[in-house]
């Protein structure tokens, strides 16, 4: 996958004893991501889980008169599949408010969702070991 | 990429235990990070008491992914267990095919929030030592004892900072997961 430009966050990697960063606490973050969902906390539709990978089908987009300009970011984004959680990091859209806004527009018909994988597969968790094995 | 199929592995552990660094050994992408925010009904509940003033907060998350195949691709997500951060567990965790709990053997105490959430969800988990040199070098025995683990729960040894380590603690995970599925045939957990 190609990652845009600029859009890398800093990682601390290779030193476990330096701080990892994710526990910092902030405020007003809340207050943009309850913006761009115009005040909603929940989609209408159901919500997908943070690992569904979505995808911006091409030939749709315009048609449909998307106006939002946080939707024409996260599908232009999303010329590339990748998941809620990739859209909430490359776009700084808290997590919670990228799944209110992912849910809705796959809902809606501007983006596919692939399925999520079910955790009783044996057969898809035998894969995955011997993928592991190779890493 | 295209996959049409994705799953996700919650890695759960204390303040600096080295989750990003985990994560980051294995990753086929540098380890992003995404902010999740303490819901108003969260910052009411007894455990926001513990974020002094603060009215709303955000934590980070970061998280890795690997590339089974063309058709199958893994999260690794990286949260914080601190009971505090309970309000985003469910929207991580719920879901995944199961989890590590990685700790720090100088303070297994801050693992116990991650492992009765995993355990009260009837989410798979292994714990994984990440060995630091300061840390008192338990035995497997004695971490299981500290924590009251049940039996059936491996516990591995691992350093954050190696590939091959990781990679058997995640091997260990879904050795686990098979474990568990062979010996309750009838369906995997809700």
């Amino acid at each position: 996958m190609t990652i845009p430009a600029g859009q890398h966050t800093n990682s601390s990697v290779g030193n476990p004893n330096e701080a990892d960063g994710e526990d910092e606490a902030n405020d007003g973050e809340i207050v943009r991501g309850f913006m761009l969902t115009r005040g909603r906390t929940r989609a209408v539709s159901a919500e997908l889980p943070i690992e569904t990978v979505v995808s911006a089908p091409l030939n749709i987009g315009a048609a449909l008169g998307m106006v939002d300009r946080e939707q024409r970011r996260i599908r232009e984004l999303l010329l590339e599949p990748m998941s809620i959680a990739e859209v909430s990091a490359y776009l700084k859209i808290p997590l919670r408010a990228a799944v209110v806004l992912v849910s809705e527009m796959v809902a809606a018909g501007s983006l596919s969702a692939s399925a999520t994988a079910d955790a009783g597969d044996t057969d898809l968790l035998h894969k995955i070991r011997s993928a592991l094995q190779l890493l | 990429m295209s996959a049409t199929q994705s799953a996700k592995i919650v890695i759960a552990g204390g303040f600096g235990v080295g989750k990003t660094t985990f994560v980051g050994a294995v990753s086929e992408i540098s380890p992003l990070s995404t902010e999740a925010s303490m819901t108003a009904a969260a910052a009411m509940s007894d455990d926001a008491s513990k974020v002094e003033t603060k009215t709303s907060t955000t934590v980070a998350m970061d998280f890795g992914r690997i590339a089974v195949s063309d058709e199958i691709v893994i999260y690794l997500f990286g949260t914080p267990g601190q009971s505090r951060f309970a309000f985003m567990w469910d929207q991580v965790a719920l879901g995944a095919l199961g989890a590590i709990v990685l700790l720090d053997t100088a303070r297994l105490a801050d693992s116990h929030a991650a492992i009765d959430y995993f355990e009260s969800k009837s989410i798979p988990f292994v714990v994984a030592a990440n060995r630091f040199g300061h840390s008192p070098a338990g035995s497997s025995e004695q971490i299981r004892a500290a924590l009251t683990l049940p039996a059936h729960v491996p516990i591995v040894d691992v350093d954050a900072r190696e590939r091959s380590s990781v990679k058997h603690s995640l091997i260990t995970l879904v050795e686990h997961l098979l474990v568990l599925r062979a010996s309750s045939p009838v369906s995997a957990p809700a």
